[in-house]
């Protein structure tokens, strides 16, 4: 009793493309609580037309969003998980049938040359986040497909270990400030604070993945996250950058341990659409879609 | 919000109508051009070689299709709106070249480029971003593809039928909606500042 290639490729292909297809519920009911609250009625008008665009993707199962972006999975190997053959190749194949049948529109290129491969899958990419669930006897894969807008908007800085907190509240600000119209807004946004330069981007990526009902459980990061949701959305760049209270629809932040002299602190920014699809890969074989 | 339903082409007159603000639905031929098609277009003009489109009154649309079948049959199976900021070197020259009417995108266009659909009478229609069956339903059809090398960022004539809503970003008058919402922006940004201590 194993967990097949096989069986890895089918689920990374159908976790890729529902990804792409479903509105995960906990962004279109804060959309929607988002919408009665806005008080401008090119805001809401747009807020509206963002959840019926959702709806008719759900509908003719094609995507919501045409930049289908670059594939990526966050992997959790469970401790007694038994796998039978390469997970890495198993998703790598899996985007490729999944590009090809949904289809998506193949972005992946060589950073230099800009060849591009044609199936979204090359040296480095899909992008794969991995984790090791010690006591779990399943393999879980989390589809989170990533698009341009946001990260070309998305930043991170070096502070040194003796920056007040102000600072970095400032660059938070400041960072969604310069994104204004760009990264399709309402954006949601996921801060990485602490690590090392090599660590804090994983943070806000698993920070922005975080779902929006979900506050942090640290109550000093919680008090943070809500701080900074009520700055940005003060901004008043609204829904396209077009005005209106609804500029963000969630600020999650993840921390680790720093250095004594340093902080990193890195800047997700994501457009009202966070693609996330996961599912468990069971040693008998069945998968259970989340 | 005025709504407004327009056939394409557009002519000046036509564009000097149209308002910041207002909500737009078209119908007719757009042209899907990116950054790269830009630069092509205008080295073909300045070349004195002839472009596979109109060379005036003009849609354009910055956005990504996903093309299905041969060239004898195309199909869209979706399409939608990319970031224009990516086009706006190029832009100011391409609408004069050309005389752009209208041009469809996401987030907005800068200042040259505003003064450029001013002179030449031109407006910025907003698509609301990440909707992609929005757009998708309205094309009637895809009547065909050129400059097939440049990959994604190929030119498509599509035809649609009620497109939208968009909203005129930016119109011919030189109003930005963008541009008032950046000096906003700007002013909050300092009351921020000031209330974290900065």
């Amino acid at each position: 009793m194993s967990i097949s290639e096989k069986v890895i490729a089918e689920a990374a292909k159908q976790l890729y493309c529902a990804s792409l297809v479903e509105l995960p519920g906990d962004i279109r009911r804060r959309l929607c609580e988002m919408e009665a609250a806005e008080t401008s009625e090119l805001a809401r008008l747009q807020l509206r037309k963002i959840m019926e665009n959702a709806d008719i993707a759900q509908r003719e199962q094609n995507v919501i969003c045409q930049d289908t972006g670059i594939a990526s999975y966050h992997i959790v190997i469970g401790g007694h998980a038994k796998i039978d053959g390469d997970i890495v190749r198993a998703v790598h194949n899996g985007t490729a049938a999944g590009t090809r049948e949904l289809p998506a529109i193949p972005h992946s290129v060589h950073p230099i040359t800009k060849a591009n491969s044609g199936n979204g899958t090359g040296p480095g990419t899909p992008i794969i986040h991995w984790d090791v669930l010690p006591d779990a006897e399943y393999l879980e894969i989390t589809a989170q497909p990533v698009g341009g807008g946001g990260d070309l908007c998305s930043a991170v800085k070096m502070f040194t270990g003796s920056a007040p907190m102000q600072e970095v509240k400032k660059f938070i600000v400041d960072t969604v400030a310069e994104a204004g119209s760009k990264p399709c807004p309402p954006m949601i946004i996921g801060v990485g604070l602490g690590g090392m330069f090599e660590s804090v981007n994983q943070l806000a990526k698993r920070a922005v993945m975080r779902p929006l009902d979900q506050r942090h459980p640290d109550p000093m990061i919680q008090e943070l996250e809500e701080e900074l949701l009520g700055y940005v959305n003060a901004l008043g760049i609204g829904p396209m950058g077009l005005g209106g209270n609804t500029t963000c629809l969630a600020v999650n932040i993840e921390y680790s341990n720093t250095g004594t002299y340093i902080l990193p602190v890195a800047v997700k920014i994501g457009c009202w659409l966070i693609h996330r699809k996961t599912a468990r890969l069971f040693n008998d074989g069945t998968v259970q879609y989340l | 919000m005025t709504e407004r339903h327009l056939t394409l082409p557009l002519d000046e007159a036509a564009v000097r109508q149209l308002h910041a603000g207002d909500i737009v639905y078209l119908t007719g031929e757009v042209l899907q051009l990116l950054g790269p098609a830009h630069q092509r277009a205008l080295s073909y003009k300045a070349q004195g070689k002839a472009v596979p489109f109109a060379e005036e009154n003009i849609a354009i649309y910055h956005c990504y299709t996903c093309l299905t079948g041969d060239d004898s049959q195309l199909h869209c199976r979706f399409m939608g709106a990319s970031t224009s900021a990516g086009v706006n070197p190029y832009e100011p020259e391409f609408i004069r070249a050309f005389k752009v009417r209208a041009i469809i995108g996401k987030g907005g266009m800068d200042q040259e480029t505003l003064r450029a659909m001013q002179e030449v009478g031109c407006v910025y229609l907003a698509q609301i971003g990440g909707c992609s069956q929005l757009c998708t339903k309205s094309v009637q059809k895809v009547e065909g593809r050129f400059w097939d090398d440049l990959a994604a960022n190929v030119g498509v004539r599509i035809r649609f039928q009620e497109l939208g809503p968009l909203i005129v970003g930016m119109d011919a008058g030189g109003t930005s909606l963008y541009e008032g919402v950046r000096q906003q922006i700007l002013k909050q940004q300092a009351a921020i500042h000031k209330e974290i201590g900065v």
